[in-house]
């Protein structure tokens, strides 16, 4: 009783004068940065993370729910109406969406994207709050050798889900664990890499990484694009919307059915909760096992409104999966959740088993927010700014970029007033793109930097446990079960799928 | 410029990181011994990390040109590896500019040159006078704007010159 009385407490928290707009801002924010091709949720949350120095940190995580689950959900507006994702998540919608805007049912898919948001968001934020309790109930459960083993489990799947790319996954998760580790060591009082730099000596903060690596470097991706606007404004022409049609017709949302939003929703908070899935993945399996159990298949890829009510509604339910391991585990669940825990780690708050007990009274607000975000902002933003939306993701890119990199470089000054800590964001936004011109996934950089210090300790204390033996991971149930766990993702995802592609 | 294509190329950042990973574990190897009297140290887990990735770089570099000469019997590589643009090299040397003067400068000075010089490196081509003029009224405007987000709205002090 004592939960739920937090979590109502949490909403009248959210609904005070003084946090709401930041909710309705981050949200704003979040649409915006969804809606634009090139920007993404998560950059805008890498840029509000050195503000996060000086607001408020129930303020804070209101505004990065907002933002998360503003950001999934507007992607499908560009997806659909000129056939751009705004967001990686939003690629299944744009396959089903654009056709229906050539058919000049654009808006009506519009609607079916709000809606299946609307549900998978709003089902995923109650998931998160009921099992939000359970999962931390179970970290209590887990001893050092399993905490190890768990954080391997987390950096593993990681780095096995970069389809196609898993040696270079491992190199960035890698090079991230390696950043971690400058500093003074985690076990004793031993300076390790400042090379006689006393500012190194405190370690590298986790705000120049991130908006090194997600803001510096998207300055530099967009630098070789020489576009004037963000959207070409023939493209813009050519999306006419109207508010009425966005209201989808009752057959369709009855042949689309209850039961496959709720399995979307399920599937896409399942995805969440795995590290390094993310949106894209949670989209793309409730697509997959929504075609697979549709009774017309053949309608997928022509514009499909099942299809769109899948991608969406899973890729929405998401947001809320991703926060249950960061939360009790201390282990986000995406990129974006590894910038909140940086919000909650800059405010001297460390996720992981006591940490729902003891700081309740700040999170019940950011799980009220996420509810609310997907039931009442989610389909208000799309009718009341719906028409306008494509013009207003139509900006000139001088002022865009011109404005995020002085947010970025100021905001990172301003955080800590140290010039360092601006040419350490330059530094790794070089790094950062350099590595994504080739391939190299930079979100397992920053999972890999979040985690690692963990993976470190963890790894130690065991052998100190153990007098320097590693069997104490195959001797500790906890472990033994993560190890376990580990080999089975490793089979699943990368041993029998390219058997299965042979056999095909 | 030579130097600068082939460090943006495939092959420059597996050198470069091959580079920081031997300097890494150097470096670990200098702090102690990774096991000593039986007990692991400060430099084990580095050790551990930096022999990870080399095997890493090795296999991607491996994947890589396997990938390469698949591709390349099928048709001929489209990979540009070279950097044709000179944009993301303008914004490195102006960021690390503005980085170098924003104390000496201040705020207003350095952020509006810096918006201004930015809004030149986004430009879609070559801008004429009165474009110029518009850019330098929207620099100033993105200073403005900055200073009240960060000085009125969240309260921190900004460097000023003379300050």
């Amino acid at each position: 009783m004592d939960y739920v009385a937090e979590l109502m407490r949490g909403f009248a928290v959210l609904m005070q004068p003084d946090i709401l707009p930041y909710l309705i801002g981050g949200y704003l924010i979040g649409t915006f940065f969804g809606a634009v091709p090139g920007l993404t949720s998560m950059l805008a949350i890498a840029l509000l993370l050195p503000l996060t120095y000086s607001l408020d940190i129930t303020a804070a995580l209101v505004a990065c729910a907002g933002i998360f689950m503003a950001g999934m959900c507007s992607g499908s507006i560009t997806a659909t109406t000129i056939n751009i994702p705004g967001a990686p998540a939003s690629m299944m919608t744009a396959i089903e969406g654009y056709p229906m805007q050539q058919r000049g049912e654009g808006a009506k898919a519009l609607g079916h994207a709000a809606l299946a948001s609307m549900i998978g968001g709003a089902l995923g934020a109650v998931l998160l709050m009921v099992v939000a309790p359970l999962a931390t109930d179970a970290a209590l459960l887990i001893r050092t050798p399993g905490k190890f083993a768990l954080i391997a489990f987390a950096l593993i799947v990681i780095v096995i889900s970069q389809r196609g790319a898993i040696s270079k996954g491992l190199v960035a998760t890698t090079l991230g664990v390696m950043i971690a580790t400058v500093g003074i060591d985690v076990m004793q009082p031993v300076t390790r890499f400042t090379f006689g730099t006393a500012v190194l000596m405190q370690g590298i903060d986790i705000m120049p990484l991130v908006i090194g690596a997600f803001a510096i470097s998207e300055l530099l991706v967009q630098a070789e694009n020489k576009s004037a606007r963000t959207v070409e404004v023939a493209d813009v022409k050519a999306a006419p919307i109207r508010r009425r049609d966005f209201i989808p017709p009752w057959s369709e949302v009855r042949e689309i059915g209850l039961f496959r939003y709720v399995k979307c929703a399920v599937i896409g908070y399942a995805v969440g909760v795995l590290p390094g899935a993310g949106g894209s993945m949670a989209a793309f399996v409730a697509y997959a096992e929504s075609m697979r159990s549709s009774k017309h298949p053949e309608k997928y890829g022509k514009g499909s409104v099942e299809g769109i009510a899948a991608a969406e509604g899973a890729n929405n339910a998401m947001c809320s999966g991703a926060f249950v391991p960061m939360l009790s585990f201390g282990i986000p669940g995406d990129p974006t959740t590894a910038i909140v825990l940086g919000v909650l780690v800059i405010n001297g708050l460390q996720p992981g088993p006591q940490f729902l007990d003891s700081q309740m009274a700040l999170i019940a607000p950011m799980f009220m927010a996420l509810f609310v975000s997907a039931l009442i902002l989610v389909p208000l933003t799309l009718y009341l700014l719906g028409p306008w939306f494509v013009r207003i993701v139509s900006i000139r890119r001088d002022i865009l970029y011109a404005s995020i990199a002085v947010i970025a470089l100021v905001g990172c000054y301003v955080a800590t007033y140290s010039i360092f800590q601006m040419g350490l964001a330059l530094l790794f936004g070089l790094l950062a793109w350099l590595l994504r011109r080739h391939g190299y996934p930079v979100a397992c950089l920053l999972l890999g930097f979040v985690l690692g210090p963990s993976l470190e300790e963890y790894c130690r204390r065991s052998l100190s446990i153990s007098d320097g033996s590693p069997l104490i991971f195959l001797t500790s149930p906890d472990s033994l079960f993560f190890l376990a766990l580990t080999g089975v993702f490793y089979y699943f995802m990368v041993i029998r799928k390219p058997q299965a592609r042979q056999h095909a | 410029m030579k130097i600068l294509s082939w460090l943006g190329s495939s092959t420059g950042v597996a050198v470069l990181l091959l580079a920081l990973t031997l300097v890494y574990l150097v470096a670990a190897l200098g702090i102690a011994p990774p096991i000593s009297n039986g007990n692991i140290t400060a430099s084990f887990f580095p050790v551990v990390l930096g022999l990870i990735m080399l095997v890493a770089l090795g296999t991607s570099v491996l994947g890589g040109r396997r990938k390469t000469a698949a591709e390349s019997e099928d048709e001929p590589s489209t990979e540009a590896d070279a950097s044709t643009s000179f944009g993301p090299l303008a914004v490195v040397v102006l960021t690390a500019a503005y980085i170098a003067l924003f104390s000496l400068l201040g705020y207003f000075i350095s952020t509006a040159l810096y918006a201004f010089a930015m809004t030149l490196v986004f430009s879609a081509g070559r801008p004429g006078r009165q474009q110029l003029l518009v850019k330098a009224l929207i620099a100033v405007a993105i200073a403005v704007l900055g200073y009240g987000l960060f000085e009125w709205v969240f309260q921190v002090r900004l460097p000023v010159l003379w300050g």
